[in-house]
C-alpha cells in the first residue's frame, strides 16, 4: 500500500484558481459573496480536497470553473488558470470546448444527472461525438470499452439500458465513464458519494483513484466528509463561509491543523474506529447575508481577539504549500 | 409497450361506452323528449302516437339495447330539420371543421412552443414577461370578441381580408388566427413552466458539462423531457377541435360542426345534437388514448410501469 | 458504555414480518412483493440505544415504522413491556409511550403553524394536564432541548436544520414516552451540528431514562450513540451485538465489509481491499438462502441453499451466518 505524499510543484498545476470570487444575487440586498478570494493550486495526478460545511462555497467553485453558474451567480474577481489559460476569459462557445475535452465533471446524485428519456449509451457516445469525432460503429465500441473499464459487467446490454433501470452505484460509474470519455486534464468531483451507499461509495472511490492512477488526471474533490478527505486526497483546502481558512498537504493539516475551524471540525468528526465524546461547535454557520466583519468565524471562535473583528485575516505568505487565514492560528507542526 | 397500447383501448372503449351510457339518460331525465320534439299545442293523442313511432313506450332496457346496437350500426336517428339521417347532416360538417381546428393546431404549436422555450430560456429577464403577457392575453380574450375585432379590422376598415365565408384561402386566415392564438397562449404558457422545470434539472448540468453548446442542450435534452406535461395540454386542444370551436365559427359564419351544434340546439334537432354530442366525447377520448401513447413513447418510466403514467 | 445488571426489556420484535405490494398485476403480470422485513426479532431495554445500521434496501426504516405503530406488521409480533401492542389501545395511547422522529425536519413540521403552536398541539389531543398549564410545558420542553423561550414564537422555516431537529425531538418527549424510535435524525444536518444533537439525545436518555432504537446508515454515528447494535441486510439483521464486541470482533462479513468501507479517518492509510463484490441486489427478488450469499467473498454451496439459523457466539451477540464458527475477521 503506497503512502501517499503531497506533491512538490515543480511544473504548472493543471487547475491554478487566484483570488476567485463568486456573487450571488440576493433578495435586494446587492451581491452576497458566495465565494470570497478563495486561492488552490491543483496538480497533475493529484487530488485536492475542497471540504467544509453547507454554504461554505465548495459548490459554487466548482460550477464557477467549469463557467456553469445559475442565472443568479457571477464571477466577480479573480483567476481560473486551466493549463495557464485563464478560463474566466473565454466566450460560451470556446468553453464548450473546454468542457468535457480538458474539465469532466461528475456530480453527487447520479441517478438524477443522467438524462431520463436517453439511453445509456447515447449519452456516453455524445461525449465521444462532441470532442472525438467518433460516430457509428467506433463510437459504440469505444462506450462498450468505457464501461467496461468503470467497471460495469454485461456492457453491450447496458448501453441501451435508460438510467432508471440501473442502481445508483452504476449510474455513478456511467458519469464517471462520460467524464473521463476524453481524457480530460482535470476532473471535478462535486460529493460524488455522498448520495450512495457507504459499500457502494468505497467502490466508487477505488474506481476514481484507479482512474486518476491510470490516466494521471488532476482531480477537485468536494466533499464535506473529512474520511473521505483522509481517504482521497493529496492536499486539502477548508473553506468556510465562501473563504479558504487553511490549505495544506493532508498529513499536516490532519495531524496538527492550524485554524481553529480545521481543529473543531476534526474533533466532531465521529469516527469508525473510536468511541470518544464528540465536541461540537457552538452556534451555526452565519448566513451569507448577515456575516459577520473581520473573520467570519470569530462568533463561534474559542480564540478569537480582538484584531478579529477588525480586519479579514489573509493567508500567510507562506504560497499555497502550507497557508492558513488566522490571526491567531493554532501552533504549527 | 404493448401491455400499454392494450390497457389504454380497453380504457378508451369503456369512456366511449359510458358517455353513449350518459347521453341516453340525459335525454330521457331531461323532460319528455317527445314533448321537446313537438310544438306545446299538439293534442295528447298526437304525442302518444309520436312515442310509439320512436319507440319511447317500451322499457327502458329494451331502449337501451335499441339505442346501443343503432350507433354500433351507425344509425344516430333522422335530423328533425332535414329529413335526412342526423350521421349524414354531420359528417358533412367535418371536413370544414377539421380544416380550421388543424390549421389553428398548426399556428398554435408554430407560435407557442418557441416562444414559451424563449420565455424560459430567458426566465425572469424582459423577454420572458412580455411573452407571457402576450400568452395570458391571447388565451383570455374570447374567441367572439377578438374575432369581431378582427373582422372589424382587417375586413371593414381596411377591406384586406374576407370577413365571413367558406371558398377561398383568404377566408381562412382570420377564423385560423383567432383560434389558434388563444391555444397558443395556453401552450407558450404550460411550455415555460415545463421547460423552466426541466432546465433546473441535473442532468442538463450534465450535459453543459460535456461541453454541448445551449441549443443543442434546450432541442436535444431538455425539450423531450420538457414534452410531457406539454403533451397533455396538446391533447386538450385536440380534444376540443371538432366542436369547440362553435363560437369562431358562428362568427364568421364557417360550414363546420361547431356552428352547426348551435344552430341545431336553437330548433331542438335532437338527432344531431345527440349525435355531435358523441362524436365530440369519441374525439376526446381518442386524443387522450393518443397521448397516453404518446406518453409510452417519449418516457421509458412510463413504459416500464406500463399501466399507471406514474414514474417508478 | 457500561453494562448493567438485569435492565428491564422495554420492546421485544418477534418474528416481525413486513411486505409491499408494488405492482398489481393485469392478467399475466405477476404481482411484485417486496418484503422488507423478513422475520426479524430483536429487544430492546429500558434506556438503552440499539442502534439499527444498514444500507438502502435494507429494511430499517420499515422496522422504524413497525416500532413505532405507523404500520402494522403481516407476521409476527411486537411486545411493549410484555403487552402485544396490537392488543394494547389504539395508536393514540401507543404514542404516548412510543414515538418517532424523522430526518425530514421541514416536512415533520407544518409550515403554517409556529413551534409553539405545534407543541401546544400535542397537549391539547392527548389532554395533558390542565390547560393552563400547557403553555409552561412547552416552554420547559424546548428549554430541555436547548432552545430559548423565543423559540415559540418562530416558524419551522425560520430556524436553522439543527434547531429544527431539536424541536421534532422535543415534539417527542412531551408526552413522556418510554421509546423513541429515530429515523436518520442527523444525517441532514451538517458535522459541527450533529454532534449538538447527539449530545442532547444523550443528556436527555440519561435525565429521562428514554431508550432509543437509533436508526441510521452512518456506522459512525451509530458507534457514537449506541449501546447495542444490529445490522440489518435486505430485510433481515444478520447480526447483533454489544457494540464494543461489533466492532472489537464482528462475526459476519457483512457487518466486516461494512466497517471497511467507512472511510478512514487518518490520511496515509489505504483502507483495506472490500470483500464485497457487486451491486446489492433488488428487494423484490432477493437471493436464495443466505440473502448475502451473491457478494460474499467467503460464500459456500450451503450458503445458496439454506438461510442460515441466528446463532449466539458470545454475550448477546447473535449472527445468521454458516460460517460463523470458521471465519475470523477480526481487522
Amino acid at each position: 500500500m503506497q503512502e501517499r505524499v503531497s506533491g512538490d510543484g515543480a511544473t504548472i498545476p493543471v487547475l491554478s484558481v487566484r483570488d476567485l470570487s463568486v456573487g450571488v444575487s440576493g433578495r435586494g440586498n446587492g451581491l452576497l459573496p458566495a465565494v470570497d478570494g478563495a486561492s488552490f493550486d491543483v496538480a497533475a495526478g493529484k487530488t485536492l480536497c475542497l471540504v467544509g460545511e453547507s454554504g461554505c462555497g465548495k459548490s459554487m467553485t466548482c460550477l464557477a470553473t467549469m463557467g456553469l453558474l445559475p442565472p443568479l451567480a457571477r464571477i466577480t474577481g479573480g483567476r481560473i488558470l486551466l493549463d495557464g489559460l485563464d478560463i474566466c476569459r473565454l466566450s460560451e462557445s470556446q468553453l464548450t470546448k473546454v468542457r468535457g475535452a480538458r474539465i469532466g465533471i461528475i456530480y453527487q446524485d447520479p441517478t438524477t444527472a443522467l438524462n431520463p428519456v436517453m439511453t445509456i449509451g447515447r449519452q456516453i457516445i455524445e461525449a465521444l461525438t462532441l470532442h472525438r469525432a467518433l460516430s457509428g460503429k467506433a463510437a459504440e465500441a469505444e462506450a462498450m470499452r468505457l464501461l467496461d473499464r468503470v467497471g460495469i459487467a454485461d456492457a453491450r446490454a447496458r448501453l441501451r439500458d435508460y438510467p432508471h433501470q440501473l442502481s445508483g452505484g452504476m449510474n455513478q460509474r456511467v458519469m464517471i465513464a462520460i467524464a473521463i470519455a476524453c481524457r480530460p486534464r482535470l476532473l471535478i468531483a462535486d460529493e460524488p458519494t455522498t448520495a450512495l451507499d457507504v459499500t457502494i461509495q468505497a467502490q466508487v472511490l477505488d474506481l476514481l483513484r484507479g482512474m486518476q492512477d491510470e490516466f494521471g488526471t488532476a482531480m477537485l474533490l468536494v466533499t464535506h466528509d473529512l474520511g473521505v478527505v483522509a481517504d482521497m486526497a493529496d492536499d486539502v483546502a477548508v473553506m468556510y463561509a465562501g473563504r479558504v481558512v487553511e490549505h495544506g498537504a493532508v498529513g499536516d493539516v490532519f495531524t496538527s491543523p492550524m485554524h481553529p475551524y480545521t481543529e473543531a471540525l476534526l474533533a466532531c468528526m465521529p469516527r469508525i474506529d473510536r468511541d470518544e465524546r464528540l465536541l461540537s461547535i457552538r452556534g451555526v454557520v452565519p448566513s451569507l447575508a448577515n456575516l459577520p466583519a473581520g473573520c467570519h468565524f470569530r462568533e463561534r471562535c474559542d480564540y478569537a481577539t480582538e484584531p478579529c473583528a477588525q480586519a479579514r485575516p489573509s493567508d500567510d505568505g507562506g504560497g499555497l504549500r502550507r497557508s492558513v487565514a488566522c490571526f491567531n492560528r493554532r501552533a504549527a507542526a | 409497450m404493448a401491455r400499454l397500447i392494450l390497457t389504454k383501448s380497453i380504457r378508451a372503449l369503456l369512456t366511449v361506452m359510458i358517455c353513449v351510457t350518459f347521453v341516453f339518460i340525459i335525454l330521457r331525465v331531461a323532460g319528455d323528449p317527445v314533448r321537446s320534439l313537438l310544438p306545446d299545442d299538439t293534442p295528447p293523442a298526437v304525442l302518444d302516437e309520436y312515442r310509439e313511432r320512436l319507440g319511447l313506450d317500451r322499457p327502458l332496457v329494451e331502449q337501451y339495447l335499441n339505442y346501443v346496437v343503432a350507433i354500433a350500426q351507425g344509425d344516430f336517428g333522422v335530423s328533425f330539420t332535414e329529413r335526412r339521417p342526423a350521421i349524414e347532416v354531420v359528417r358533412e360538417r367535418i371536413p370544414a371543421t377539421l380544416q380550421l381546428g388543424s390549421a389553428a393546431m398548426a399556428l398554435a404549436l408554430l407560435l407557442g412552443l418557441p416562444l414559451g422555450t424563449l420565455a424560459a430560456f430567458f426566465r425572469n429577464t424582459i423577454i420572458d414577461r412580455a411573452v407571457m403577457a402576450a400568452a395570458v392575453f391571447g388565451h383570455s380574450v374570447p374567441h367572439f370578441f377578438l374575432g369581431i375585432v378582427l373582422i372589424l379590422l382587417f375586413a371593414m376598415e381596411w377591406r384586406l381580408l374576407p370577413s365571413s365565408g367558406y371558398t377561398t384561402w383568404q377566408h381562412m386566415i382570420l377564423p385560423v388566427f383567432t383560434l389558434g392564438t388563444a391555444a397558443a397562449g395556453t401552450i407558450a404558457r404550460f411550455a415555460r413552466t415545463s421547460m423552466v422545470e426541466v432546465l433546473g434539472q441535473p442532468f442538463v448540468r450534465t450535459a453543459l458539462g460535456k461541453g454541448a453548446s445551449r441549443l443543442h442542450v434546450i432541442t436535444r435534452h431538455a425539450l423531450p423531457n420538457a414534452a410531457i406535461p406539454i403533451v397533455t395540454v396538446i391533447g386538450f386542444q385536440l380534444g376540443g377541435l371538432v366542436g369547440g370551436a362553435l363560437v369562431t365559427e358562428t362568427v364568421f359564419a364557417w360550414p363546420g360542426v361547431g356552428r352547426l351544434l348551435v344552430t341545431a340546439v336553437g330548433m331542438r334537432d335532437l338527432a344531431v345534437v345527440q349525435t355531435i354530442v358523441l362524436l365530440v366525447a369519441t374525439t376526446m377520448v381518442g386524443a387522450n388514448y393518443l397521448v397516453d401513447i404518446a406518453y409510452g413513447l417519449l418516457d421509458p418510466r412510463i413504459r416500464a410501469s406500463n399501466s399507471a403514467g406514474i414514474p417508478q | 458504555m457500561n453494562t448493567q445488571p438485569a435492565i428491564p426489556t422495554l420492546l421485544v420484535a418477534e418474528h416481525v414480518t413486513r411486505h409491499f405490494v408494488t405492482q398489481r398485476g393485469l392478467f399475466w403480470n405477476a404481482r411484485r412483493v417486496v418484503r422488507a422485513v423478513d422475520d426479524v426479532s430483536l429487544e430492546i431495554h429500558a434506556g438503552e440505544t440499539y442502534g439499527l445500521v444498514g444500507e438502502s434496501g435494507s429494511g430499517k426504516s420499515t422496522l422504524g415504522r413497525l416500532v413505532a405503530r405507523i404500520v402494522s406488521p403481516n407476521g409476527g409480533r411486537l411486545h411493549l413491556n410484555g403487552r402485544d401492542i396490537a392488543e394494547s389501545g389504539d395508536r393514540h395511547d401507543y404514542a404516548r409511550r412510543v414515538q418517532m422522529v424523522f430526518q425530514d425536519t421541514l416536512g415533520a413540521l407544518n409550515p403554517r403553524l409556529n413551534i409553539g403552536r405545534q407543541l401546544m398541539e400535542v397537549l391539547d389531543i392527548h389532554a395533558i394536564g390542565e390547560h393552563a398549564s400547557r403553555q409552561g410545558r412547552a416552554t420547559d420542553i424546548l428549554r430541555a432541548v436547548g432552545l430559548g423561550e423565543d423559540a415559540a414564537r418562530r416558524y419551522p422555516h425560520e430556524i436553522s436544520g439543527g434547531q429544527r431537529q431539536r424541536v421534532v425531538i422535543a415534539r417527542a418527549l412531551l408526552l413522556e414516552p418510554s421509546l423513541i424510535v429515530c429515523d436518520e435524525p442527523v444525517s441532514a444536518l451538517d458535522v459541527s451540528v450533529q454532534a449538538q444533537v447527539i449530545e442532547l439525545l444523550r443528556e436527555l436518555q440519561q435525565r429521562q431514562n428514554v431508550a432509543y432504537l437509533f436508526i441510521s446508515h452512518d456506522l459512525r454515528v451509530v458507534r457514537q450513540v449506541s449501546h447495542r447494535i444490529g445490522v440489518m441486510y435486505l430485510g433481515e439483521i444478520v447480526e447483533q451485538a454489544p457494540r464494543s464486541a461489533l466492532f472489537a470482533a464482528p462475526r459476519h462479513p457483512y457487518t466486516r465489509a461494512l466497517i471497511d468501507a467507512v472511510p478512514s479517518s487518518q490520511p496515509g492509510r489505504r483502507r483495506a481491499p472490500l470483500a464485497l463484490r457487486g451491486e446489492p441486489p433488488s428487494p423484490v427478488e432477493p437471493p436464495s438462502g443466505c440473502r448475502f450469499h451473491t457478494r460474499c467473498a467467503f460464500a459456500l454451496p450451503v450458503c445458496r441453499n439454506e438461510a442460515p439459523p441466528q446463532r449466539l457466539v458470545g454475550p448477546e451477540h447473535l449472527v445468521a451466518c454458516h460460517l460463523a464458527d470458521t471465519l475470523d475477521l477480526a481487522a
